[in-house]
């Protein structure tokens, strides 16, 4: 079931991202997990085409914000105006399933913080009131490098509320050609059709918690996160949230893979895009080229899997 | 020297291996000597997962510096024989440490009879220590990559905690009385103003008399050795039914299907006897005193080459006994009861997890087919390793496939057709009986493959 859904996605959003399947594969297993995608990338690689493509192919309602600098927190979260008579909220474009946003890094701190409570708790506190956001709610959040001019770094506390964080990255030779080829006449996102809706998504949601996963791999997940927090190189490790993250994307993954259990391999493929971001490299690693993606890279080399105990037995004699 | 692709030891095991050698350092402390002992104990902790070989030899080299070290400098014949007794003794313990380490390396019966042999060799603090530990080691590792890391914590205590307290129980309560109990000797004050010759400097006679009570106390120590011969023979049986319990333990934890009356019986026989014989071992040293215990608590008999003159500790196993033989019996029937206890309720968890055959045949064949598909993928990896292409701890069963499949492209297909039988089952908990059959299929195939490869390699290093 899950497969089938998960397929139909992916087919879907690849008519308008050539060659990205494995970053649609994640970002579609955090929707499923329940959790909310940073998509982090130099401008141009399409990490805006791709959250919209997975909007309007899940079928959910969209809203979307541009994150500017003199963005202010009520103009995402909503404002109370008064008609006359008394005050009215007006809802922000917070209030929807599916909220895109662009370019999140370069709003202040402040701001960015606005989405804090709402995509922690799915609710917005705002005039003494909290309000309650739509059933799935998922962010999908894009921001350029930080390196980059005009960008704010996201506090910690957010980045952590992301499940995933995703490179998109440049496409090769042939894929850019085919892209080419296909947006010559005109961009196929505007002729993009849903193939799914919230229902659907939600009930995918419940069939991805039912996935099994073996203790063993449960103390695997832990111990990987754990390693993260012993490194040297590290000012702070992965979070008990990047435990129940890293569990929640290894079993969707398992579920797009169409099996009903998780395999080593699926915690593997879900390690960096739920570590990298949750992890703060200390300067000094930083300026001797220390990456966030190479401690990962270290973290799974270094933590053994469970599969089965070293033989001790000599081979038995085959008869000739 | 050539890296071969190992399988490495968990960080706890490598840390528990390196114990002896912080022992052994331990003796030579004091001594600028030393320090690259220290430092090569410290390349074995470190480096047997980069380098298992290199680690191997280094501890090879550890060893022998540390008895170097401890075996020469003083250079008094009776004492250098003594001591040259010692350095073979000890270099026989090295090698067979190092066998140990192989073996726990690649889990081979070595691992189990190399400590047995060290305490037989060295009834000391070496072999108390390396009992234990490899036997901790052991424990550990089956249970790790048997059940995962989850319990390895806590049933690495329990194991610990039983191998402590038969230690303890050995060991403490004599020598604790035989040195409460022995008289102070005077110190050999050989600088009495009386016996001076006014030069300041000891006079012939003196030497003479230092000479004769020096060589007097090294024969005392020998001949000690000679009386503690019929304590080492109980050492080694006691050693011998230590590793027989680990050892089956072992086997039970491998594999709890396994019913027969070695992995039944032996435990309970092996408890029950090494009570009757630590009781039996309390007694006689509550008469006779010292012993292996002695031995054991000051680490520096004759037999491991000190033969410290006049120390407390030799006397104290002349005069070395017990007021009360009860505690110490009390304690080893205790310490036997509950590796009984142990071994019972384990049994008894089996059965609970495991039905019998007796089992309806509906509930016995996917056991039965589990089984066999885990089996099969056990004897792929131990072919592998036969083979040098062992799996890395870090790599999950596909990975091994694709990297096994890069250096050996005929064992590729094969391979992925094992490991895809073997995922579901493993971590699925899916089992079906044309599953078993089709891994056992494979398994043929890889043996084939895997087998003349070896041999055509062979063949080319003859040529």
């Amino acid at each position: 079931m899950i497969d089938t859904f998960g397929k139909q996605i992916i087919t879907n959003v690849s008519r308008v991202m050539v060659g990205k399947d494995e970053v649609v594969s994640l970002a579609l297993a955090a929707i499923l997990a329940g959790g909310h995608v940073l998509l982090e990338d130099v401008p141009g690689t399409g990490k805006t085409m791709l959250a919209r493509a997975l909007a309007v192919s899940l079928g959910l309602s969209f809203r979307r914000a541009q994150f500017t600098p003199d963005l202010l927190p009520s103009d995402i979260t909503g404002v109370s105006i008064y008609n006359g008579s008394s005050f009215e909220f007006v809802p922000g474009p917070i209030f929807t399933n599916l909220f895109l946003a662009d370019e999140i890094n370069r709003a202040t701190p402040k701001t960015q913080s606005a989405l804090l409570e709402a995509m922690a708790e799915g609710q917005v506190s705002a005039d003494g009131q909290t309000r309650t956001l739509g059933d799935p709610f998922i962010v999908i959040a894009t921001q350029n490098p930080v390196e980059m001019d005009g960008t704010y770094r996201l506090p910690e506390a957010q980045l952590d509320r992301f499940l995933v964080r995703l490179t998109v990255g440049y496409p090769d030779a042939p894929e850019e050609h085919a892209m080419l080829e296909r947006l010559q006449s005109r961009h196929p996102i505007s002729s993009l059709k849903p193939v799914s809706d919230g229902p659907n998504l939600l009930e995918a949601r419940s069939a991805v918690r039912a996935i099994r996963l073996e203790p063993e791999l449960r103390s695997y997940i832990v111990a990987l996160v754990q390693a993260t927090r012993k490194l040297p190189e590290v000012h702070l490790g992965a979070s008990p949230r990047a435990s129940l993250a890293l569990q929640a994307v290894a079993q969707a993954l398992a579920g797009l893979a169409g099996r009903a259990f998780v395999l080593p391999d699926d915690i593997k493929r879900a390690a960096p895009s739920v570590l990298e971001h949750r992890l703060i490299v200390r300067s000094e690693a930083r300026l001797k080229g220390v990456s966030a993606a190479s401690l990962v890279r270290g973290v799974l080399s270094s933590v053994p899997v469970p599969v089965e105990p070293v033989p001790v037995e000599p081979l038995p004699v085959q008869a000739r | 020297m050539s890296e071969v692709a190992l399988e490495p030891v968990p960080p706890l095991a490598k840390t528990v291996v390196a114990l002896p050698f912080v022992w052994l350092a331990g003796l030579a402390w004091g001594n600028w000597l030393a320090w690259p002992v220290i430092v090569l104990a410290a390349l074995i902790v470190f480096g047997f997962r980069q380098h298992p070989q290199t680690a191997r030899y280094a501890a090879y080299a550890s060893i022998y510096a540390a008895l170097l070290v401890y075996a020469v400098p003083p250079w008094e014949p009776l004492w250098f024989a003594a001591r040259l007794n010692s350095f073979f003794v000890a270099l026989a313990l090295a090698h067979l440490l190092g066998l140990g380490l192989d073996g726990v390396r690649t889990g081979s019966f070595w691992a189990w009879l190399a400590p047995l042999l060290v305490f037989v060799a060295q009834p000391s603090a070496t072999g108390l220590i390396a009992i234990p530990s490899l036997g901790l080691l052991g424990a550990l590792e089956a249970r790790k990559l048997r059940l995962g890391t989850k319990h390895v914590a806590r049933d690495g205590l329990l194991v610990l905690a039983v191998f402590a307290a038969l230690v303890l129980t050995v060991t403490l309560p004599v020598p604790r009385a035989g040195i409460a109990r022995s008289q102070p000797v005077a110190p050999i004050n050989l600088q009495k103003p009386e016996e001076f010759t006014g030069a300041g400097r000891p006079s012939v006679v003196q030497v003479r008399r230092q000479r004769e009570m020096t060589e007097l106390d090294v024969q005392i120590g020998l001949l000690e050795s000679v009386k503690k011969t019929s304590l080492v023979v109980n050492s080694a049986l006691l050693a011998f039914l230590l590793s027989l319990i680990v050892l089956s333990l072992r086997t039970r934890l491998r594999d709890p299907q396994a019913r027969n009356i070695w992995a039944d019986f032996v435990p309970l026989i092996g408890a029950a006897v090494l009570g009757v014989m630590i009781f039996a071992y309390g007694l006689s040293a509550s008469s006779g005193g010292g012993g292996a215990g002695s031995a054991g608590m000051n680490g520096r008999s004759p037999v491991n080459g000190d033969a410290t003159p006049g120390t407390a500790s030799v006397r104290a196993g002349q005069t070395g006994a017990a007021e009360n033989p009860w505690p110490t019996a009390l304690l080893s029937l205790l310490a036997a009861a509950t590796v009984a206890w142990l071994m019972l309720r384990r049994s008894r968890t089996d059965k609970m997890v495991d039905p019998e055959p007796s089992a309806t045949s509906a509930n016995l064949e996917p056991e039965t087919a589990t089984n066999r598909v885990r089996e099969a993928y056990r004897a792929f990896l131990r072919l592998c390793i036969r083979a040098g292409l062992g799996r890395l701890e870090t790599e999950t069963p596909l990975e091994f496939a694709q990297r096994l499949g890069q250096t050996q492209t005929l064992a590729l297909r094969p391979a992925s057709d094992l490991t895809a039988l073997y995922e579901p089952v493993r971590y699925g908990g899916c089992s079906d009986t044309a599953g078993a059959l089709a891994a056992e299929r494979a398994l043929e195939s890889l043996r084939n493959i895997l087998q003349v490869d070896q041999k055509i390699n062979r063949g080319e290093q003859h040529d």
